[in-house]
Order: structure tokens, then sequence, then C-alpha cells
């Protein structure tokens, strides 16, 4: 009957892997998008000073 | 629409990918009530062998994300659009989690059907290769910062590593065969019709799961170039759109074009 | 020029290059011979045991040499630049590959001739029983491992972090060599444990396959 515990975990480790994966991917989506709009944002200050 | 403002609608999540995202969800839970409730247990490992159904769509998954490295390499290296290149990186990405996830799922499973994590079984030992492979696939990418010469590289790896698992494969399972194993194998389960066809649930929901994480993947990719352009952009003397855009769609050509692009898109703006 | 002209240039090039700076035989060659001892002493002075495990200590030895002469091939490229006259030369790409890819085979074979003797006499392992076959499986094998150094050690020109790239990248690649290689080697010496038909076989598939692919992709490695 422990066999159950392997299946658990299995079962766990795969949706934990997936939605991790999914949850750092989108993470990194954003933080790339913040980084874009940060050097854009930095640069149009810096044009602007004579 | 433009090739620039075409590429960035795509930045922002379409409902589209929504959509796929919660219908992939669905899909994976429906799998899993079927596997865990609906089919039976097995005549011979009991309730275990439910494992396999998250094992093997995991393989299968695997292997459809190398083919699809394999394929997107040689259009890389055939057209040089960096498009290809984004889709074998992405591609190699989820197909390393996959690998990474089987190995461990079998792992798991082996342990209450042989009594130990590991015995060298010839399809997990070639997983595990292939595993290593495609890590170093993802290592070589490192290695240049240059996108054209990044993903030459990679494709180079993306091409020869799936040309050599077959042989891979069948020398580990010659290597294997001359010790017989008397416990059965991970594989053996006698399929009862409603065990198939659960199995066949699990790797359809599996594979719109991996369109899902390409899709997402490629967006991802896409605003990381986004930000790399936009950092290189004042020192190459182009706008971001432009350099993402040409890098999308050009192909050939470095990507440190003279400034001439500068105007004729500052007059059209004006 | 034609190909097969051209290859031999390459070849005869690289070898000179050797035997001017007898890089494998005054360095990898020890190296495998430290190897050797190393495995002797980590594995225990079991006589018996040290018999059953020979021919896989031998192959990884080899698969080691084949990375250190095939970063080595490239090395000395980079070193003085030669790499890009080789790239402006009017020679087909494919041609480098197999000439390079010679070359190494041809060192590493060199190599294997003294690494097998040291073998036999540390870890008691009788070269006689079928010395064609042997050697079949050495020279299959070889050509499948310089195949693949050639091939990658062109990315290891590369300044940054290569270090574990490229041995990370050989060694699972060169998996059927070292299993096939392996087994025809026991198999060979003791005369008991399978065909060797099917190895050697698994040898020739590899070689084809290696050699084909690298032909083709060679010249995108070299690009830029």
């Amino acid at each position: 009957m422990h066999d159950v515990g392997y299946v658990v975990a299995g079962y766990a480790l795969t949706a934990g892997a997936l939605g991790g994966y999914v949850a750092s991917l989108l993470v990194r989506g954003r933080r790339a998008r913040l980084r874009a709009a940060a050097i854009e944002a930095a640069g149009t200050r810096t044009r602007r000073r004579p | 629409m433009r090739p620039a403002e075409r590429m960035m609608g795509r930045l922002a999540a379409r409902p589209g990918e929504r959509i796929l995202g919660w219908l992939a969800m669905g899909a994976l839970a429906a799998a899993a009530i079927m596997a865990l409730v609906v089919a039976p247990d097995d005549a011979q490992q009991g309730t275990v062998y439910r494992l396999m159904y998250v094992h093997v769509p995991s393989a299968w998954l695997a292997y459809l994300s190398f083919f699809v490295v394999f394929v997107a390499s040689i259009a890389f290296l055939k057209t040089g659009k960096i498009r290809w290149d984004r889709l074998a990186a992405s591609s190699a990405e989820i197909g390393v989690l996959f690998t990474a996830l089987t190995i461990v799922l079998g792992s798991v499973w082996g342990k209450p059907v042989w009594g130990t994590w590991w015995t060298w079984d010839p399809r997990l030992t070639t997983t595990a290769l292939m595993l290593l492979i495609y890590v170093g696939y993802l290592a070589v990418r490192k290695l240049s910062d240059n996108p054209r010469r990044r993903g030459r590289w990679a494709a180079v790896v993306g091409i020869v590593g799936f040309a050599d698992i077959p042989v891979v494969q069948l020398s580990v399972t010659w290597w294997r065969s001359l010790h017989q194993q008397p416990s059965f194998q991970l594989g053996h389960v006698t399929m009862a019709p409603i065990m198939t066809a659960t199995l066949l649930v699990a790797v359809a929901a599996f594979t719109l799961l991996y369109v899902y994480l390409m899709s997402l993947r490629l967006r991802v990719g896409r605003l990381e170039e986004r930000a790399v352009a936009t950092a290189l952009s004042p020192r190459l003397g182009q706008r971001p759109d432009a350099l993402i855009a040409e890098m999308d769609g050009a192909g050939q050509g470095s990507v440190a074009e003279p400034a001439e692009e500068l105007e004729p898109e500052a007059t059209r703006r004006a | 020029m034609t190909f097969l002209r051209q290859s031999a240039a390459v070849a005869g090039k690289d070898l000179r290059i050797e035997v001017r700076g007898r890089y494998a035989l005054g360095a990898v060659l020890p190296f495998a011979a430290t190897l050797l001892v190393a495995f002797g002493l980590s594995l225990g002075p079991d006589r018996v045991l040290l018999q059953r495990t020979a021919p896989g200590l031998l192959w990884l030895a080899v698969l080691f040499a084949a990375v250190l002469a095939s970063r080595r091939a490239y090395e000395s490229e980079s070193e003085d630049g030669a790499l890009e006259g080789l790239l402006l030369a009017p020679v087909d790409k494919a041609a480098v590959y197999l000439g390079k890819a010679a070359a190494v085979a041809a060192q590493l074979l060199v190599l294997e001739v003294i690494v097998m003797t040291l073998v036999s006499a540390l870890f008691s392992l009788s070269l006689g029983g079928n010395l064609p076959a042997l050697a079949a499986a050495f020279v299959l094998g070889t050509t499948g491992l310089a195949g693949v150094g050639a091939l990658f050690g062109a990315l290891d020109a590369s300044a940054r972090a290569r270090e574990a790239v490229f041995p990370l990248l050989v060694l699972p690649l060169a998996t059927p060599v070292l299993v096939a290689g392996v087994k025809a080697t026991a198999i060979a010496t003791s005369g008991t444990g399978g065909t060797l038909g099917s190895w050697i076989g698994l040898l020739v598939a590899f070689d084809l396959m290696i050699l084909a692919a690298g032909t083709l992709v060679y010249g995108y490695l070299l690009e830029d």
C-alpha cells in the first residue's frame, strides 16, 4: 500500500516541475520587459541633456 | 503592419496563448483523473504502474522537443534567420526539462519495481545520455555572445546530437542485453483498452502542454532579445525595433549595419 | 587540388606540427599512463578484477586521450591565427575536417599501441586472442573518436569557459564507440562473451554517421 507514496511523489514532482518552469518563464519575461523599458527610459533622459 | 510593429505586437501575451495555457491545464487535469482514478490497477505492478502515465508522455515530449531542435537547427543553418535559432533554443530548454523529468520519474517508478533507484536499464540510460548531450547544447549557447555564431554552433550540436541518438540507443540496448534481467522491465504492463486510452489522453495532454510552453518560451525569448537589442542600439546607431526586425526577418548580414536605417525611420516618424 | 589531396595536405600539416611539437607523445601519453596507474590504484590489487575491467579502463584512457589530442589540433591553429588562414584558403571546408580527423586518428593509433602494451602489463590482459578483430575495433573506434573530436574541437577555439564544454560534448556522443570498443576488445582478448560482428558493425555505423554529419556541417562551424 505504501506504493501509493511513489505515485503521489511522481505526480507531485511532475506538477511542481512544470508549474515551476512556467513560473520561471513568466518571471524571465517580466524581467526582460522591465529591463528594456528601464534602458529606454535612461536613454531618453541622457539624450535630453545638452 | 511593418515587420517591426508586428514583432512588438508579439511581445505581449496574446489571448491565444492564455487560452492555450488553460486548455493544456484542463487536459492535464483530465489525464490525471483518468490515470489516478479511472484506470484500474495493473495485474503485476499494482498501483505503482500509474507512473507510466507521466513517465511515458514525458519521454515522448523529450524526443519531440529534440526532433524540433534538429529540424530548427537545419533550418537555421540553411536560412540564417534568427527565428529558427530561437525555436531550437526554446525547444532544447523544454526538452532538457522533460528529459530530466523522464529520468526522475523512471527512477521513482523503478524503486518499488526493481528495488533500487537505478539499474542501467537501456532506455533510462539512453535518456540520461540524451540529457547530457542537450545540456551540452545549452552550454554551447553560452560560449558566444554573437547571435549568429552562437546559433550556428548550437545548430551543429543539435543536428549531430539527434543523429547520434539512435546509435547510442542501439549500443546501450545491446550492451544491456548481455545480462538478462529476471525482474520485469519498466514498460512491461499488459495494457487493457482503458489503460491505452488513458495513456493516449496523457500523451495528448502533454503535447498540448508542449505547444503552450513553446509559445510562452518563444515570447520570453523575443522579450530577452529585445532587452539586448535595446541595450545595444545606442552603440549600433539603430533603433531597437529595427535591430530586432532585421534579425528576425532579414537573415544574412551582420547585426551592426551602418546607421543609414536611422534616416528613413526618423523621417517616417516625424 | 582535388578533395582528397586537400584532406591529405591538411592531415600532413597537422602531423608535421605534431612531429615537431611532440605533444601527443610528450603530454598525452604520460597522461594516459598516469590515468591507467590511477585506475589500477583505485580499483585495488585484485588481479582478477583488474583483468575483467581492463578493456573498459583501456578505452577510457583512449577517450580522454582523444579529447586532449583533438583540443591540441585546434590550439595550434588559434595560437598564431592560423585558423583564419585556413578559412581564407580556397580549400573545401569538409576536406579540412577530414584531414584534421585523419591526423588526430593517426596520433591516437600510435598512442594506442603503446597504451595497449601498458594495459597488457598492468592489468594482465592478454592481447593475443584475436588480433585482427582487436585491430579492427581500435581502428574503427579511433576513427569515430577522431570524427567527433575534429568536429567539436572547432568549438573549442572560443576563449570562453570551453574547458568543460568540449569533454561534456564528446563523452555522451562517443558512447557507442566506448560501449562497442570495450565489448569488442573484451571478446577479442578473452575469446568469449558474444559475437564480435555486431559490435564491429556498430562501430562502422557510428563512423559513417559522424563522418557524414561532420562533413555536412563543418563549414558552418568555421564561418565568421
